[in-house]
């Protein structure tokens, strides 16, 4: 193990390292692009007693296949996901949320398993990723174990990892054949900004009707969540007028905004039923 | 984004009308630049303050002793500290340096900290105890001016420091004649300077009592004359020096930052330096002011403009800034672009506990302008005559002299009208064009216009104008000297424009020095639009003055006529005989060499025909007004309310363009800020406390918000300014916001009365005039 020349920060090559690393000292933070920690740290949110970087561990950073699965390495930054030729071809919601996460700097820096450990209601991957039905590979003092996304957070800025548990892989299971995806969020500024909503959309379509589908809303809960009964209701629909108006309105009902200084829950919830109906068309259109 | 039409000068300059680079542009780009964080004095401690934490308050206790345990805390200020003068830039004075017995605003100078650093400081400052007692407090100004209300300054029991009448001919009668009568409300929103470099300073205390103050500002001499009288000294006792400017659009006038470090460094004995976080520059900083206008407009069937009442109210913070002359000019600027023929203003600035607001590029008149073009835009489609029409029938022309007997000698303003109108298309706009392939998508065009000062007649009461020495050093080297910094917009450029093309010199080989009020000649400063015009000419006539004796000293050394000698590329040469020559350093030698080494200055001092206005605010006050007019074309999500700039036009009437490509810099920055104020900027408070203090939710633009900006010029020869130049940094920025939200009109139908009409703001209207729109057909 190497230690840099600040005593609190702890550089592990191995797994084994790191886990050792953030168990003997509480208060110890896992950190790997350190783009939503630091920002913490300086406006004096939060003060961990040690930082624990991830960022070297080979196996943390890695993109690769395996039988139709899709593993990525937690700590694999958002550039290098988005320009993965495999998730450019059969991924494109993550693409499409990736290119809008921060601007080009925090791309380059921030990593996957950040910015759903940092469990923003408004986090970019998040849906994309509940759509792609993702698990996440853990492993801690007690072992390893995997939890699938949609029971990982329980509130903002909150999930179910225990003291000393790192998240080391999101695993995508094999995806069913043809079907396609599709990420959008409101904003005010054109780049370098916050999701206001966002909704993410994977779907197969068979002759016009909806074989299989996924939906996911962001920043209008707690936490990022999956719109089942819109899901189940599209099953061996066409996406007509009516049934896209029908989704809107169910995603609007589940919608459970709050008013902060970005927007309004009325318009939160107005533009989550905006929101669905395009990620919809949007995946529709790519199949 | 630069598709501009390059201006093709006058051929006869060698210098002026080039596009040339500013003259420090490399070693800014190059991160060689001292800028106020980077300088450091030997021995400097580092400051931080303890702000107010509530609205409104009396202070019952302040406890600094946990502070001054703290190892490395030097000195700690308090009220205590201060002499006791209420002083400030503008009239009332209201400032105290830090808060006597209550505060005002969250975020008001209560103590202050001098530590070995900045870390220090700010823990020190933390650990300041201070208790209040709440008082209730009042942000609205309608709120504020209500009887009952709470008073903020027992002397204004209303909450109005300043109130404006200015009147002319009979609006009463005006109006009642009048075709048409029509009313009009609009707020402009409270908005951040932004500018790169935030606030701060360096404050050092010398034994003879005397302090020397580092910090960039648009003011140096006149902040001599607030702090002097703040710190209780004579102007002599404060010396400014001004580095490099990081950017300001009016953020760095006075600052009382300047007073509190002051303090501390007599304190401690020790230089003493501030420097403003991002937050803190937001959120104690000194904001464009909230503007209500109401506007009842007399119109006649010929588009004839008859009468004109207004009532425009600031929001003022909880102290006196720059406030009053901005209200001022929010009240009466645009009198001067149109002819009212009768008008009567109310102008009231009201105390509200928020942070105090300053000046801001634009300086009111980029408000008012918000408030009357989108209130024109919308008379024209009343009366049915074309908006463009309507400007041209009643707007200004060259020889007028406006109601408020400002005389506009040279006009461009229809010209300006003429060319944004052909290059942008708009005579062909559509109405809430669909645009193809997504749905819900529609387009939509917007013309505005603004006009400008160039230079204030009310910035120092005593004198106008500007004084400059142009020297020529014994190396042959030229320097331009003056006491008015340049404040990042690349008026130095300018000045070795004007100075080469006098001198026949390389303009790259003119340095301009660095402001210290110590050794620079008195300057006024750098602000109404000013520098160009009125500093630019003072120099044109020091380098006259330069180039006079040069000539003579030549004539005599060369044995020639001095009308048979030429200045040209750095040399002086007999007409007609190439081979006799003289360079520059030739002179500088020889001057140096009969003067006991001096070197020779030329002097310049040009005082503008402009007369200090009376009470009822009669008198020119500038000696160059210049215009513009804006194209915007905009795309707006029906959906959503997010609006997209997809186009822009922009053509300015700035006089004789010296530097076309600083120029156009300028009006691609003025038209950036202009968009992201008609969209999405907006400093946020909720009871008191701003809540968007940073760039993730205060919302500047990046380059995807901003189209490509077509900048022409129509250059008109002004008599007065150098070279018949003209200003160009405000009113840049004037016309952009009332023509992004002409465009929003023209894409869905909907208008906007305040700014910034942010995604969400949008879609409310847009959700009214739709529900309207169901009622009808019920």
């Amino acid at each position: 193990m190497t230690e840099s020349t600040t005593t609190d920060y702890v550089i592990p090559e191995s797994l084994v390292e790191a886990v050792e690393a953030l168990q003997d000292l509480s208060g110890a933070q896992v950190i790997a692009g350190g783009t939503d920690l630091m920002v913490g740290i300086r406006a004096g949110h939060t003060s961990p007693a040690r930082l624990v970087d991830v960022s070297r561990i080979p196996e943390l950073v890695e993109i690769e296949t395996d039988q139709g699965s899709l593993r990525i390495g937690a700590a694999a930054t958002i550039d290098k996901i988005i320009r993965h030729p495999t998730v450019r071809s059969d991924y494109p919601a993550l693409v499409d949320a990736g290119r809008l996460l921060g601007g080009w700097q925090i791309q380059n820096m921030a990593t996957l398993g950040g910015n759903l450990c940092n469990a923003s209601p408004a986090a970019e991957m998040s849906g994309p990723l509940l759509v792609f039905d993702a698990e996440l590979e853990v492993i801690g003092p007690s072992g390893e174990r995997r939890i699938p996304l949609q029971d990982f957070w329980t509130g903002p800025g909150q999930t179910v990892l225990q003291p000393g548990e790192i998240v080391t892989t999101i695993v995508i299971p094999p995806q069913v054949d043809g079907a396609q995806s599709a990420y959008r969020r409101v904003d005010i500024r054109h780049s370098v900004d916050i999701a206001l909503v966002c909704s993410s959309a994977r779907l197969k379509l068979d002759n016009g009707k909806i074989q299989f589908a996924r939906i996911a809303l962001g920043a209008v809960a707690p936490v990022v969540f999956r719109l089942l009964e819109a899901e189940e209701y599209l099953q061996g629909r066409a996406l007509s007028e009516e049934v896209l108006g029908k989704v809107a309105e169910l995603a609007k009902n589940a919608s459970k905004p709050i008013t902060d200084v970005r927007a309004s829950k009325e318009y939160r919830r107005a533009m989550a039923g905006v929101l669905v109906r395009r990620v919809l068309l949007l995946a529709a259109e790519r199949n | 984004m630069t598709d501009r039409k390059i201006i093709a000068g006058n051929q006869e300059h060698r210098s002026v009308g080039k596009p040339l680079a500013q003259v420090d542009s490399v070693e800014k780009t190059t991160g060689l630049t001292q800028y106020l964080a980077d300088l450091s004095v030997p021995g400097m401690l580092h400051g931080s303050i303890v702000r107010s934490t509530v609205p409104h308050g009396t202070i019952r206790e302040i406890d600094t002793s946990q502070a001054e345990r703290l190892p490395g805390v030097l000195a700690i200020v308090t009220a205590e500290d201060c002499p006791g003068i209420l002083f400030g830039p503008q009239k009332p004075e209201d400032w105290e340096i830090l808060c006597k017995d209550r505060v005002r605003y969250v975020g008001d100078e209560v103590a202050a900290v001098a530590a070995v650093s900045p870390e220090v400081a700010k823990e020190a400052a933390a650990l300041v105890r201070v208790e209040y007692e709440e008082l209730p407090a009042v942000y609205d100004p309608f709120e504020a001016m209500k009887p009952g209300a709470p008073i903020l300054w027992e002397n204004y029991p209303d909450n109005v420091a300043v109130r404006f009448h200015i009147e002319r001919g009979d609006v009463g009668e005006g109006l009642g004649k009048a075709d048409h009568v029509f009313e009009h409300d609009f707020y402009t929103g409270r908005y951040y300077h932004a500018q790169m470099e935030p606030i701060g300073c360096i404050a050092q205390y010398h034994t003879d009592g005397s302090y020397t103050m580092w910090g960039p500002t648009h003011v140096p001499f006149r902040s001599r004359m607030t702090y002097s009288k703040g710190l209780g000294l004579s102007m002599d006792k404060i010396r400014i020096v001004v580095p490099p400017f990081g950017g300001s659009f009016g953020a760095k006038y006075e600052l009382n930052v300047n007073c509190i470090a002051a303090l501390l460094a007599r304190k401690s004995g020790r230089p003493v330096k501030f420097f403003f976080s991002r937050e803190e520059d937001i959120a104690a900083g000194h904001p464009r002011m909230g503007l209500h206008f109401h506007y009842r407009l007399g119109v006649n069937r010929d588009g004839r403009f008859v009468a004109k009442e207004a009532r425009v109210v600031g929001t003022g913070g909880a102290r006196t800034f720059w406030t009053p002359p901005v209200l001022s000019t929010a009240c009466y600027r645009i009198d001067s672009l149109y002819h009212f023929q009768n008008v009567r203003t109310e102008g009231l600035l009201v105390y509200t506990n928020l942070s105090p607001s300053t000046c801001f590029r634009g300086f009111g008149n980029a408000e008012a302008l918000a408030a009357l073009e989108t209130f024109i835009d919308e008379i024209g489609e009343k009366i049915d005559i074309d908006p463009v029409e309507l400007r041209r029938i009643n707007g200004v022309k060259a020889g007028d002299l406006s109601l408020h007997g400002w005389s506009i000698a040279s006009c461009g303003f229809r010209e300006c009208l003429d060319r944004a109108e052909e290059v942008s298309g708009f005579r062909n706009r559509h109405h809430g064009q669909q645009v193809p392939p997504a749905q819900g998508v529609l387009r939509g065009m917007g013309l505005a216009a603004g006009n400008h000062i160039s230079g204030n007649r009310l910035i120092i009461d005593e004198f106008d104008g500007s004084s400059a020495q142009v020297r020529v050093g014994f190396d042959g080297h030229v320097d331009v000297i003056v006491g008015d910094p340049d404040i990042g917009q690349g008026m130095n450029t300018v000045f070795a424009q004007i100075a080469g093309e006098v001198l026949g010199i390389d303009p790259r080989q003119v340095r301009s020095l660095p402001v210290d009020t110590l050794v620079s000649p008195h300057g006024v400063g750098t602000l109404g639009s000013r520098g160009t015009t009125i500093v630019g000419k003072a120099v044109q006539l020091a380098a006259e003055d330069a180039r006079a004796k040069v000539v003579t000293l030549a004539a005599e050394m060369l044995g020639v006529e001095t009308q048979k000698l030429q200045l040209q590329h750095g040399d002086v040469v007999v007409v007609g005989d190439g081979n006799r020559s003289l360079g520059m350093k030739d002179i500088g030698v020889e001057y140096a060499t009969r003067h006991g080494g001096a070197f020779l200055v030329g002097h310049g001092d040009f005082t503008p025909p402009t007369e200090v206005p009376d009470a009822s605010k009669y008198g020119n006050l500038s000696p160059a007004y210049v215009f513009g007019v804006h194209v915007a074309e905009v795309e707006v999500d029906v959906e959503t309310g997010a609006v997209r700039v997809v186009n822009y036009w922009a053509v300015h009437d700035s006089g004789t363009i010296i530097n076309p490509s600083t120029a156009a810099g300028q009006v691609h920055g003025g038209v950036a800020q202009g968009i992201s104020s008609a969209l999405t900027e907006e400093v946020l408070v909720q009871d008191g406390r701003v809540t968007n203090p940073n760039f993730l939710d205060y919302r500047i633009p990046g380059f995807q918000d901003i189209p490509e900006i077509h900048v022409e010029f129509v250059e008109t020869e002004d008599p007065y300014g150098p070279f018949g130049a003209k200003s160009i940094g405000e009113s840049s920025l004037n016309p952009s916001a009332p023509a992004v939200c002409n465009a929003i009109y023209n894409a869905v139908g909907v208008r906007i009365y305040q700014t910034p009409a942010t995604p969400e703001r949008l879609w409310k209207l847009m959700e009214v005039a739709r529900q309207a729109k169901l009622e009808k057909k019920k």
